[in-house]
Parts: structure tokens; C-alpha cells; sequence
């Protein structure tokens, strides 16, 4: 988990006051029947879903009511019908007025139950089309470059 | 009343006498105009005013509850108001670290100047501690100056996440309204570097660079800014116009 900067923590609020954790999350493009929700769960395992709408291109924000600085773990996923068919892997952090993230997503879907945060040990995988995707392209560039360097 | 940081964590990129002379230019055009030095090392009030004592500074405006109003003089050479600093505020950080609301101590103070000015320029030091917290919270943007070199880079990444965790930490979005190019000499080192902070940060760049040029320096031995000193040298001119574009 990432450590909070003490010089970035609200002075106005005690550890445990409620506030409006906005939600961001970057980089995600949806498809049609597609939504987005982050799955929020605090330390007594209280587990919320947030949807989330985009506002600017590629831009998905939703928002919750928190206690400051209280430990939660977080994920994000794309949700088609009942059905998940993306999904980040569990964030640890704190929450603040803003938790910002970049959509980096597993493949396949996790399915989480409810759990204590310190009781994480997920590792993020490749996604294994990248992976033939890249060694494919590889296999083309060298190709090319035996081709064009025998004329 | 719009109230607008001079920032960069990095030193010796003219942050200084970029405030001055933008503040200068803007008061020259009939604004008024508020100057706060942020820095400990008082590099701006002694530009202006050079080793002049005053019965109040900035510090007493944070820790020790003098209004703003009796901290404030006035410079004729440079046309604006000045909230000066001194050494003192070196030790400000753990001063008010115990506050409550420690992050908007500078804010809350600002408040009683409304409708006083049209703008504030907050000179801010290079370090990062609760002092440029202050200023950040109680501005609406930032102006970033640089000079176009490898690690300016790293200069403005630390910036934006700086504005990130004061959005994150503390709930309040400061926006970047620009880049300024200070000490600007036509390399082809200098032109990529500025290329890159365009395509890596988006962010927007002031059109007009301020030129290495000797008589900026000269000018703050004169107490004066350099519109004043030597008004038709290329840096004069350069920071007229960058004034203008600012404020559009």
C-alpha cells in the first residue's frame, strides 16, 4: 500500500469523519452494454459498489461517502448484464478525497468474496493475447528486415 | 480577485523575477496588484526593497494572527503592493504544523483582501513543505517557470504531483495555467526539451520566452524591474507581452 504524505492530509478532518471519496479512473473504453463500477470494501470487510459515468473521454468518476482515512481495498470492473468480464487487480489504500487510478486489467476475472485488506496476495498476470499479439509482430518485423536486407 | 502561484521545486529557474516582472507589468497597466514572498530566503522582498527591516512580515501574518493589511507596503519603484517575507519563515513549517487547518492558514488570511486587488502573485520557495501548501490552497493556478534543460523535466513532474496529492489529500483542484521559458537561448537541446514538455505533460506553453539576457540580473541590483530598468531590451519586451498573455 501506498503510504500517505502526512503533508497531504486534511488537518479539518479526525481519522473516522465522514467524506466524498470521488472515484477516477482513466484509460477505459467501454463498449456497448458495458458499465464500469469500483467494489470498495473497508476494514470491517463492508463491501460498496460505485458506478461510475464517464465525464470526459475515457474519464469514469463515481462517488462514495467514506470515513477519513480509513483502510479500504478497491478494485475496478467492467460489468456486462450480471456477468464481469474485466477487473483490476485489489488496490490497498486510504481513503481521501480522491483515489485515481489507471485501468490495467487481469485477465480472467477474479472473483473476489469479502476479506480483510491485510489478507491480499493477488500478482497481476499478462494478458496472454498481448503476449502472442507481441511475439506475432516480432516474427513480421523480422521477416521484413531478412527480406528487404537479401534485396 | 484571482490569486496565482509561481512554483517549481526546482531552483534557480528566475521563479523570482518572473513574479516581479510580471507583477510589475500588470501593475503598470493601472492593476492592482499583491505580491506575497513565500520564500524564506526573501529573495523577492529584497529585489524590491533591498535591505530594508519591516515591523511586520508574512510569517507574522501566519503565526502570530497580524491581518495582512498591517504586514503589506507598498513599492513605487515596481507600482505594486508587497506582503514581504523574512527568514523567519524557515521555521514556519513546524510553527503551524499543530494547527488546525494548517494547510489554509494563507487562504483564510486572504479572505480580508477581497476586492482589494485584481490579482495576487504568490512568490513560492523551492522546497516543499507546508508553506507551499499554503500558497497552493489558496491559489486558483499555477504558473510554472523553467529553464529549457534536462532535469526541468523532472522539475514539472514534481509539480503536477504535488497538485495531485492536493487534490487527492486535501479535496481542492489547482489548475496549471502555463509554462513560462526563462533564460531562453535558440538551441536545438532547448527546442526538444520544450517539445517534450508539450507532448509528455500537455500542458501549455507561454508563447512568449523570456531571453537570457544580462540586464534582467542588472535590474535587481537597481531595485527596479526591468520594464523600468531598460525598458527596450528583448527581456523588457519578452516579459511585457508574457505579462499579457498571462492574464488573458
Amino acid at each position: 500500500m501506498r503510504r500517505n504524505n502526512p503533508l497531504f492530509v486534511d488537518s479539518t478532518k479526525f481519522s473516522g469523519d465522514g467524506i466524498r471519496t470521488l472515484f477516477e479512473l482513466s484509460g477505459l473504453v467501454l463498449y456497448e452494454g458495458e458499465r464500469v463500477v469500483a467494489r470498495v470494501t473497508d476494514k470491517n470487510g463492508h463491501e460498496q459498489i460505485v458506478p461510475l459515468h464517464e465525464t470526459e473521454r475515457h474519464i469514469f468518476v463515481g462517488s462514495i461517502y467514506l470515513k477519513h482515512q480509513e483502510e479500504i481495498t478497491y478494485l475496478f470492473a467492467v460489468k456486462s448484464g450480471e456477468g464481469v468480464l474485466f477487473e483490476t487487480a485489489l488496490i490497498q489504500g486510504r481513503a481521501s478525497y480522491l483515489i485515481a487510478s489507471e485501468w490495467k486489467p487481469l485477465r480472467p476475472a477474479v472473483t473476489h468474496t469479502t476479506f480483510k485488506p491485510k489478507a491480499l496476495n493477488i500478482e497481476i498476470e499478462p494478458l496472454p493475447e498481448f503476449e502472442a499479439q507481441k511475439k506475432s509482430l516480432m516474427n513480421a518485423v523480422q521477416a521484413m528486415e531478412s527480406y528487404f536486407a537479401e534485396l | 480577485m484571482h490569486v496565482t502561484s509561481v512554483i517549481n521545486q526546482k531552483g534557480g529557474v528566475a521563479k523570482t523575477t518572473t513574479s516581479l516582472n510580471v507583477a510589475s507589468s500588470w501593475a503598470d497597466k493601472g492593476r492592482r496588484i499583491l505580491l506575497i514572498d513565500l520564500d524564506p530566503q526573501s529573495s523577492a522582498t529584497k529585489a524590491v526593497f533591498g535591505d530594508r527591516e519591516f515591523e511586520h512580515t508574512v510569517h507574522d501574518v501566519l503565526v502570530n494572527s497580524v491581518p495582512p493589511e498591517s504586514a503589506i507596503v507598498h513599492s513605487m519603484n515596481f507600482g505594486f503592493d508587497v506582503l514581504p517575507s523574512d527568514i523567519l519563515l524557515s521555521g514556519v513549517d513546524i510553527q503551524i504544523s499543530a494547527h488546525f487547518g494548517r494547510e489554509s492558514i494563507l487562504k483564510r488570511k486572504l479572505e480580508t483582501l477581497r476586492g482589494r486587488y485584481d490579482a495576487i502573485l504568490i512568490d513560492c520557495s523551492p522546497s516543499l513543505g507546508l508553506l507551499t501548501v499554503n500558497a497552493l490552497m489558496a491559489s486558483q493556478d499555477v504558473i510554472i517557470p523553467i529553464c529549457p534543460e534536462y532535469f526541468s523535466l523532472k522539475g514539472i513532474e514534481l509539480i503536477l504531483e504535488t497538485l495531485q496529492n492536493i487534490r487527492s489529500g486535501l479535496g481542492y483542484r489547482v489548475d496549471v495555467k502555463g509554462v513560462v521559458i526563462t533564460r531562453y537561448r535558440d538551441r536545438k537541446i532547448t527546442r526538444e526539451v520544450i517539445e517534450e514538455i508539450r507532448n509528455l505533460y500537455g500542458l501549455k506553453i507561454f508563447t512568449n520566452y523570456i531571453p537570457d539576457n544580462i540586464s534582467v540580473e542588472e535590474s535587481h541590483h537597481q531595485h527596479l524591474p526591468v520594464i523600468r530598468y531598460q525598458p527596450r531590451s528583448k527581456a523588457s519586451k519578452a516579459y511585457e507581452a508574457l505579462a499579457e498573455e498571462i492574464w488573458q
